[in-house]
């Protein structure tokens, strides 16, 4: 009998709870909101979801690149390491997708179809606005990556054009450039 | 058992956590991540995260990113802070300052990469158990985040499991290629052994996938903390090595986490009376 206290009084959340009520409630109230959000499966910091590589993929799926040119010249942005790629290739992946889906994002279409009974039109769009780019982002993007591309590219810029490669995949070691498409140019900057 | 850390060590542990971060800050300034360094980015990317939304919703990044002044502020304001609470880890809101900038700083940098990384925001877990005065609160929340590191590496091999990504035959291949196909489409870029080596995986779908099984077992390994703390520092040991095989495969390495398997580190056999630390 003694033992089974004991050993009950070691769990950790017991043990917690003994020593302090308000902590171990918060403790638990987390792990109920990880559980609820996991089930869910969104993510609201700091109820992290660690779902990385788990859909699955077929190795025949189509994979594309990103073409970044400045000054109408090829940037290799293989040569920036992946913390300084990534502030331009993403933000240049989300730029291809707002434009593809002109600018109605995850977000915005969300933020409409939930609170479009309860807000006005001018309500609507003030909180869309604030949460999510816009179609009036565009133009502006150009401008920023000029900007940011400073950093890595020393000579003035006088125009960017981001566009799309499909890959082809030859063998394990090689893939090779296939359709090409413009997704913007910006020759005014 | 709960490791009762006393005021000394609690500091320790403050020391080593904010000096840890503040190393974290100086890898970002130097790879051109902070706010004064962005140059105001435009798109926007703040997901369905209530949080995300809460900071954006107050207009707080609107201010900051402003104008370079404001974003030169709030870094520096950041690092001194850091630097302070490093100094001075007994004063509170030195602490709890720290932490919210810390959270401000993540969130609009996610939110303007437009993509919500995992490699920073999951600091804010160590950190908070350091915001708490009470030296019991914060060795019963230390003790907790042993969980949830557990929970991290668990959880991501269920969600393998259970989405069925584990036994899909190639998807270690697609890891692959969706990695690597920025430098092997490119004719001018020269692999290294690394690189060579995992395309050499490439080549073999059985052993790829061989790989894969391994590592989501590693993962699952992780859920045996939750019983004894026996394992801790092969624990430690084991999730340092599969961090740098990811790094290797998927060129991540959230090595900024590596300050979570602290919570691994067996205190109660340590004996170091200078910074706290007295063995049970």
């Amino acid at each position: 009998m003694e033992d089974k206290k004991s050993l009950k009084n070691s769990f950790f959340l017991v043990e917690a709870w003994n020593k302090n009520k308000m902590v171990t409630s918060f403790i638990l109230f987390f792990i109920c909101a990880i559980a609820f959000f996991n089930v869910k499966h969104i993510e609201t910091t700091p109820f992290f979801i660690w779902s990385h590589y788990s859909t699955p993929h077929s190795p025949l799926e189509h994979l594309d690149k990103i073409e970044l040119k400045i000054n109408g010249k090829s940037f290799d942005l293989t040569k920036l390491n992946r913390a300084k790629r990534e502030m331009i290739v993403l933000p240049i992946y989300y730029f291809i997708y707002l434009k593809a889906n002109n600018f109605n994002s995850y977000t915005r279409n969300f933020i409409h179809n939930k609170f479009k009974d309860d807000l006005s039109p001018t309500q609507l769009a003030n909180v869309s606005n604030k949460l999510s780019s816009s179609k009036k982002d565009e133009p502006k993007f150009g401008q920023w990556l000029k900007s940011y591309l400073a950093h890595y590219y020393t000579q003035r810029i006088n125009s960017i054009e981001i566009g799309v490669y499909d890959l082809k995949k030859i063998n394990a070691r090689k893939m090779i450039h296939s359709n090409y498409k413009t997704i913007k140019i910006w020759d005014d900057l | 058992m709960i490791y009762e850390f006393t005021t000394l060590s609690k500091n320790t542990i403050t020391r080593i956590v904010f000096g840890w971060i503040f190393c974290v800050l100086i890898y970002q300034l130097c790879n051109n991540l902070m706010l004064h360094q962005l140059q105001d980015p435009v798109l926007i990317q703040t997901d369905l995260d209530l949080s995300y939304w809460a900071v954006f919703y107050s207009e707080i990044p609107a201010f900051i990113n402003a104008n370079f002044i404001a974003s030169i502020s709030f870094d520096s304001v950041l690092f001194l802070l850091f630097i302070a609470t490093i100094i001075f880890p007994e004063k509170q809101l030195l602490r709890i300052s720290s932490t919210i900038l810390f959270f401000l700083y993540v969130v609009q940098l996610n939110t303007f990469m437009c993509w919500h990384y995992h490699n920073l925001m999951p600091l804010i877990l160590i950190l908070f158990p350091l915001c708490f005065k009470n030296v019991l609160s914060f060795s019963i929340l230390f003790k907790a985040l042993r969980y949830f590191v557990l929970f991290i590496y668990g959880s991501a091999a269920i969600w393998k499991l259970v989405r069925g990504s584990v036994f899909n035959h190639g998807q270690m291949n697609w890891i692959i290629d969706s990695n690597f196909k920025e430098r092997i489409s490119n004719t001018n870029y020269e692999l290294n052994i690394f690189e060579d080596f995992i395309l050499m995986i490439g080549n073999h779908p059985e052993l790829a996938q061989i790989i894969l099984v391994l590592g989501i077992l590693i993962e699952f390994i992780f859920l045996i903390g939750f019983f004894t703390t026996k394992y801790d520092m092969f624990l430690i040991i084991l999730a340092i090595l599969f961090h740098i095989g990811t790094s290797i495969l998927v060129d991540v390495s959230f090595v900024q986490l590596w300050i979570l398997f602290l919570t691994l580190v067996p205190f109660s056999k340590i004996n170091l009376p200078r910074l706290g630390f007295h063995q049970n």
